[in-house]
């Protein structure tokens, strides 16, 4: 037995709580070592000691402040379930209900001043507008459709005929795998 | 219930009853919890010494160990249906007394660290001797158990604990375990631990 093992079987051994050839073990350290036997003696004298210390009792105002201190408690309970036992229409405290129905209010409002202030803005208008005119230009486009569609396939031909054709057979050379 | 009178003694309520002052713990509290205010009280005449005694060792504060031992007192009150038949009343308490304990500690120490920061160097505490006289062996007394005080003081947190739990308040190791919710092989090594370094420190009074 080393003294790390010996501490740790300390407590064990004071308080006869070991097996009977863990006993003998500590019995034998504690024969043939000094130091053993003194810090042994030494613990039971601070146990002793700490076992002694007087015992604090509460004061004879204890009862008195802690029966008051639930009175309190009480009251302050008492007074949150008065307060919580309020009438409510659809689900909503009187309180909530009236914040609730003012923001629904104030949504409706903001919603129908952006619409018409979106509707009477004059860069609006004007995009209206144009969207008006594109449209009546549409329409005549679609009245004479077959001579703008064959001018739109011939003017396709000149594009195409002004384009240069570049032969690049001999100029471009790929490179193979192989190479 | 809520209304009903609470007597200021609760023994004057049980003496009337051999049979109601020889309940367990366990069963004041189930009659606490069915609505006897009365179990209530007898509890608070057993713990409050006890819890008292055992927040003053930790905290080293005799007004804040009452003010605690209250608040652990208002809480079985408060949550008296939190606790289960399953386990002891005793280790309930004690539970709830040492997280209090435990957390006002910890609150302590920062307002300490606090302010010592903020003091100058002029700025120190000293402890004035108590004004009335006593006799020397009283007066050694006192000294004996500041210095113990002061050891138990010096203990870490945890050791503190079980060695208040188990060499101030007697309570056996099952016990301890089951407050602190740690492994009784822990409980063992921490209080082995604790009282060698308790002895450490008290081998110039031994």
């Amino acid at each position: 037995m080393n003294k790390i093992e010996f501490e740790d079987l300390l407590s064990k051994y004071i308080e006869n709580d070991l097996s009977l050839a863990d006993r003998k073990k500590i019995e034998a350290y504690l024969n043939d070592n000094k130091e053993a036997r003194n810090l042994l003696s030494s613990i039971k004298k601070t146990l002793r000691l700490v076992n002694n210390l007087e015992s604090i009792n509460a004061s004879k105002a204890f009862n008195q402040v802690l029966f008051h201190k639930l009175k309190k408690l009480k009251n302050r309970n008492i007074s949150s379930t008065n307060h919580t036992k309020k009438t409510t229409y659809f689900g909503f405290t009187p309180r909530n209900g009236a914040f609730l129905s003012l923001l629904i209010v104030l949504f409706i409002g903001v919603s129908f001043n952006l619409v018409s202030t979106v509707l009477s803005d004059p860069i609006n208008q004007n995009v209206v507008a144009k969207e008006n005119l594109n449209n009546l230009n549409d329409n005549k486009l679609n009245d004479g459709s077959s001579s703008l569609v064959s001018a739109v396939k011939d003017s396709s031909k000149t594009k195409k005929s002004n384009r240069k054709t570049f032969d690049l057979k001999d100029k471009v050379q790929f490179v193979k795998d192989g190479d | 219930m809520i209304n009903q009178p609470l007597p200021t003694s609760s023994l004057q309520a049980y003496q009337m009853n051999d049979k109601k002052f020889q309940l367990t713990d366990e069963d004041l509290i189930l009659r606490f919890q069915s609505g006897d205010e009365n179990a209530y009280s007898e509890i608070v005449s057993r713990y409050r010494d006890r819890l008292v005694n055992f927040i003053f060792r930790f905290m080293n504060d005799f007004d804040q160990a009452e003010d605690l031992a209250q608040d652990t007192l208002l809480k079985v009150y408060t949550h008296k249906h939190y606790y289960k038949n399953i386990a002891k009343f005793s280790t309930w308490i004690y539970t709830i007394a040492s997280n209090l304990a435990k957390t006002e500690l910890r609150k302590k120490k920062n307002r300490k660290t606090s302010s010592l920061s903020n003091m100058g160097l002029d700025d120190k505490e000293y402890d004035l001797p108590a004004a009335d006289k006593k006799t020397d062996s009283e007066t050694d007394n006192e000294f004996l158990g500041k210095k113990i005080q002061y050891a138990i003081d010096k203990l870490p947190e945890n050791f503190k604990t079980v060695a208040i739990l188990r060499d101030v308040q007697e309570l056996s190791y099952e016990d301890i375990s089951n407050i602190l919710n740690v492994p009784l092989g822990t409980v063992k090594s921490r209080i082995n631990r604790a009282r060698i370094q308790l002895q450490e420190e008290l081998k110039n009074f031994l």
